[in-house]
């Protein structure tokens, strides 16, 4: 809302105001904790995960494959959610709201990747168990 | 008012942090052991699966701890109106003291804690259920080398 009526100020004015600069900036933060989180826990993922799936498959090429698809899956979750969130900013005109805002939104992100990071775990653990299973068959 | 709230913001946000940070600093240095014990000794599969744990249990208690920030504005009203005739009408006067203010932290910490214990209670049932799964895999590995003997 904020957002729009700037927009029009903007345009009709010609001129930046500090309001609109405070905007901006509260944009340019967001984007870059964003990002920040991502890469980190992404990275931090990507690299302690490696293990997880080799213990699962065996199979060196095939667990790097498996991997990457992951972190693959995962920055288009995390930037497809991060982009459609940018244009969803309720008011930040005071620095309170502001602060609201950014934490409300970053809390969410964190929050679905811890949820979708344990369901990920979750699952690898039940494949785990069903290959076992199937090992123990043979063996018997 | 709205200075009163960014203070309290302030006050909880590096406190929610380092909450957090210290709680897992406790719980995965201890939950390492365990991890060994599940994963029989494979200390790399051990260190990054307790690593996986714990940033999962970042992400989750962070997120909660920023997602529940925000003040309902209106626990900081229900000093301003006072009833009068059955109606609502503010008064100026005593508000958005610095009463309001450690109440509010508190109830906010306070949830985060129960959060945070709730996290922690999770892990050790996860940690667990995978022990119990460990020792029974093990089990039938050695009867089935003791069936292959005979």
């Amino acid at each position: 809302m904020t957002f729009l009526s700037t927009k029009v100020s903007i345009n009709t004015e010609n001129k930046i105001t500090m309001n609109t600069i405070f905007i901006y900036l509260i944009y340019l933060i967001y984007l870059v904790i964003a990002a920040l989180i991502t890469l980190a826990v992404g990275n931090n993922l990507h690299s302690n995960g490696y293990y997880l799936i080799l213990d699962l498959f065996k199979n060196q090429e095939f667990t790097e494959t498996v991997n990457n698809l992951q972190l693959t899956g995962y920055y288009l979750v995390n930037i497809g959610y991060i982009a459609t969130t940018v244009s969803q900013f309720g008011a930040v005109d005071t620095l309170s709201l502001a602060v609201e805002e950014l934490s409300y939104k970053i809390g969410i992100i964190a929050i679905i990747l811890g949820v979708l990071h344990f369901n990920n775990i979750i699952i690898l653990h039940f494949l785990s168990r069903r290959k076992q299973l199937i090992l123990n068959l043979i063996n018997t | 008012m709205t200075d009163l709230i960014v203070k309290t913001y302030i006050a909880y946000l590096p406190i929610a942090i380092l909450l957090t940070f210290i709680v897992a600093r406790i719980f995965f240095k201890n939950s390492k052991i365990c991890m060994l014990d599940i994963f029989s000794g494979r200390q790399e599969i051990a260190g990054s699966t307790n690593k996986l744990f714990e940033t999962g249990f970042y992400l989750l208690s962070l997120g909660f701890a920023l997602f529940s920030m925000k003040i309902n504005k209106s626990q900081f009203m229900m000093y301003e109106d006072t009833y009068l005739g059955g109606e609502r009408v503010p008064t100026e006067g005593l508000i958005y003291g610095m009463q309001e203010l450690f109440e509010t932290l508190s109830s906010k910490l306070g949830m985060l804690a129960v959060v945070l214990g709730l996290m922690v209670f999770f892990c050790m049932f996860m940690l667990f259920r995978g022990k119990k799964k460990s020792a029974e895999g093990r089990a039938r590995k050695l009867e089935i080398e003791r069936m292959q003997q005979i």
